[in-house]
């Protein structure tokens, strides 16, 4: 894949009044990749995903989304990208058909509702009204419409939230096959496994700030742990093994972890604990997902997106 | 994922030239407005509201009116040719104290009293010709009883309440002013009372006033919500994400309110006519304040809805502007009827020039006034529409 960037940015920042809420940020979105913003709520992800749609103004800053200044040029870039805004709504009384035909007639395409709407699992509501539709369909159909001009930049903001598990991954299925095609996809989320599933490139914001960005696997090596030991802890495990300094063994919720980085550590604790004729514990090995890495990043985060305890 | 064919990976094809005519095109006004219609339409409270609502107005209405509760004070225009004569101030100042009628003096220079009246929308008037209080004052010496005076009365004669009250306070005003003198009961001459022009009825005044009533109230309350509503759900946002332009979206918007008053409008028409009778000039003049009418209210529902935070809030500034126009503009009671110290109070509100202005049309044919009220409104709209469109953003900076 050619790595020419379809989105630069360059230390964008964006105040309301006195709230500065995305404060300069620089990134590059590769052409056929999937970018994934990653970030708790409030984090300016909807704010930087709006500038760069053109429906914001940056308040200081240099981008270009498929070498356009979104807003300046955005009726322009409205016709090649296609959107999908957080909380997606549609009029209550119009049905996906007739919303793909609208949205057909203002682009000034031709596009067959059926084909597009078989594409994302919504072809036996086509002729149910907006309101009628479950929360999942909601979202499908405004992949649906983000769709209608064969964008190809999509910008998709939170596409997943609200949705069942089993919907959630029939958008993710819908996603990868866009990939596919080799459209570039800005994905905004904050569901850690959305991200691990699907995106080539994560950023992760907090507090307006890019506090790091990589592949997932690169995410996980730099600011993770790697690979460990854990035990179940009892206190003669403790401290039969402490006196193994070159273990470098933590205590963490109840179990021991041994980092190991090489097979004699690992080789040497199985050992240590076979001759000690202790009980055989239960012994497994971890290694960090991106959960771990935001976590330790950011802090938890609860189901909508809000950081506990903050 | 199962995919039937190539042809859904590339779902779209460029159609021809969509993007060239200009700011506005065409095409894009009326997909949003095929849109916006099928939304109306399918829900019951707005098919209601517009459609039914008038029209059961009207059949109320009509039937409070045409069951003819008389006004307790009936507005009558005098004109006094003879008003250096004691007799006839004696028979004008008897004639206020009825309490019947409320006095209007008409300048004596007017010729044709009939066509000023018509010209004025005014339905009762009085003429007392030079030489009536010399002649009043000889048949009272010739205590002639019963002896016709020569007044010219102008009213309504299908008005039975109206014309009767006219009647019955002028003939209650010469005996009054006669009670100190011999007694002596004088008769309107037969040819006092005029049909000349203009028969206006209650249903008549009443309709155009539900015509404004739904000039006001569908565009108004359909812009206030939907700005209100579309800013809420950020449907806004979504639509500015695709070609469709500000202006297209209005034009649309403006088109369906075009829409519905003419339905409303027509229905209400005929139901008056079919029902009550009514009595309507359908001019030609009709059709600029149906087209400026909502144009005016449709800019205001969306200057509220707008510069409003919340919609609620909308919603409420709505109904506190609303409210007190149809009621006080002539909507439903038409301001002829209203308390005299009321009615200079009918003016202050926009509504009521479009309800004066279809009034001398459909009531009177009175070109004149129908065309002073519609360059008001078309000031009105003017200055609306402009400041709608210049602060409605259709996205946030
Ligand atoms: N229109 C606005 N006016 C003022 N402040 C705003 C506006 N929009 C967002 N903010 C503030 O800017 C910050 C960033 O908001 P933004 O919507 O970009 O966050 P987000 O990362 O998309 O969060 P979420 O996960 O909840 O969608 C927040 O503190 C928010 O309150
Ligand atoms: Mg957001």
């Amino acid at each position: 894949m050619s790595a020419d960037a379809v989105i630069t940015v360059e230390g964008l920042a964006k105040d309301y009044g006195h709230l500065r809420a995305v404060d300069g940020i620089d990134f590059r979105v590769l052409r056929g990749k999937v970018f994934s913003f990653l970030g708790p709520n409030g984090a300016g992800k909807t704010t930087t995903v709006e500038i760069l749609e053109g429906l914001r103004r940056a308040t200081s800053g240099h981008l270009s989304v498929l070498g356009l200044d979104p807003w300046k040029h955005a009726s322009e870039l409205h016709r090649k990208v296609g959107v999908m805004p957080q909380g997606f709504r549609f009029f209550d009384k119009v049905t996906p058909r007739e919303a793909v035909r609208y949205y057909a007639r203002l682009f000034g395409v031709r596009t067959d509702p059926d084909a597009l709407l078989r594409r994302v699992l919504l072809s036996d509501k086509a002729d149910d009204t907006y309101d009628k539709l479950s929360g999942g369909q909601k979202q499908k159909l405004g992949v649906a419409l983000a769709m209608v001009n064969d964008p190809e930049l999509l910008f998709l903001d939170e596409p997943t939230t609200g949705l069942d598990p089993q919907a959630r991954r029939a958008v993710w299925e819908l996603l990868r096959e866009l990939k596919n095609e080799g459209r570039t996809i800005f994905l905004t989320t904050h569901y850690l496994e959305e991200a691990e599933q699907l995106a080539d490139w994560v950023a992760i914001l907090n507090h307006g700030r890019i506090v790091t960005e990589g592949t997932p696997t690169e995410l996980i090596e730099k600011h993770g742990e790697g690979p460990r030991l854990v035990l179940q802890a009892s206190p003669e495990l403790v401290s039969l093994l402490s006196q193994q300094a070159r273990l470098g063994l933590t205590i963490r919720d109840g179990t021991i972890q041994i980092p190991i980085h090489q097979k004699a550590v690992l080789l040497d604790a199985l050992n240590t604990v076979a001759r000690s004729g202790l009980p055989w514990p239960e012994i497994n090995t971890e290694r960090d997902t991106l959960e771990n890495v935001f976590i330790s990043m950011v802090g938890e985060i609860d189901e909508s997106g809000e950081v506990r305890g903050a | 994922m199962t995919l039937p064919s190539s042809s859904t990976s590339a779902p779209s094809t460029p159609r021809p030239p969509a993007r060239s005519g200009g700011p506005l095109n065409p095409g894009r006004v009326w997909a949003d407005f095929v849109v916006y219609a099928r939304s109306y339409m399918r829900s019951p409270e707005a098919v209601f509201f517009t459609l039914l609502f008038p029209f059961i107005l009207v059949l109320m209405f009509g039937a409070i009116f045409s069951g003819s509760t008389a006004p307790s004070s009936v507005p009558l225009y005098v004109q006094n040719q003879d008003s250096t004569n004691a007799t006839t101030l004696a028979f004008y100042h008897a004639l206020s104290e009825t309490g019947l009628v409320t006095l209007h003096n008409v300048s004596a220079s007017v010729g044709n009293m009939s066509l000023y009246m018509s010209q004025h929308s005014y339905s009762n008037g009085l003429v007392i010709p030079p030489g009536f209080g010399e002649e009043v004052w000889n048949l009272t010496k010739g205590h002639q009883s019963g002896a016709p005076v020569p007044v010219r009365i102008y009213i309504n004669p299908f008005d039975q309440t109206s014309a009767g009250i006219v009647e019955q306070a002028v003939q209650l005003a010469l005996t009054h002013f006669n009670q100190q003198g011999p007694p002596v009961a004088y008769a309107l001459p037969p040819s006092a009372v005029s049909s000349q022009s203009f028969q206006p009825k209650t249903i008549d005044y009443e309709v155009p006033g539900l015509i404004g009533f739904a000039i006001l109230m569908n565009p108004m309350f359909a812009m206030v919500n939907v700005t209100a509503e579309y800013k809420k759900e950020k449907l806004f946002k979504a639509l500015s994400l695709t070609p469709l332009t500000k202006g297209e979206w209005l034009l649309s918007k403006i088109l369906w309110n075009w829409a519905m008053t003419f339905l409303s409008a027509a229905i209400l028409f005929a139901t008056g006519v079919a029902v009550y009778g009514a009595h309507v000039i359908v001019g030609p003049l009709i059709l600029p304040f149906l087209i400026l009418g909502p144009l005016f209210f449709a800019s205001l529902g969306m200057l509220i809805g707008t510069l409003s935070k919340k919609a609620e809030t909308a919603g409420i500034i709505g109904n506190l502007f609303a409210f007190p126009m149809m009621f006080l503009s002539g909507a439903f009671i038409p301001v002829s009827v209203m308390p005299g110290w009321l009615q200079p109070y009918a003016r202050v509100w926009p509504l009521y020039y479009v309800i004066d202005g279809i009034q001398a049309v459909s009531v009177f044919s009175n070109t004149a006034q129908a065309l002073f009220d519609l360059a008001l409104i078309t000031i009105m709209a003017a200055l609306s529409f402009v400041a709608a469109v210049l602060l409605f953003r259709w996205r946030e900076e």
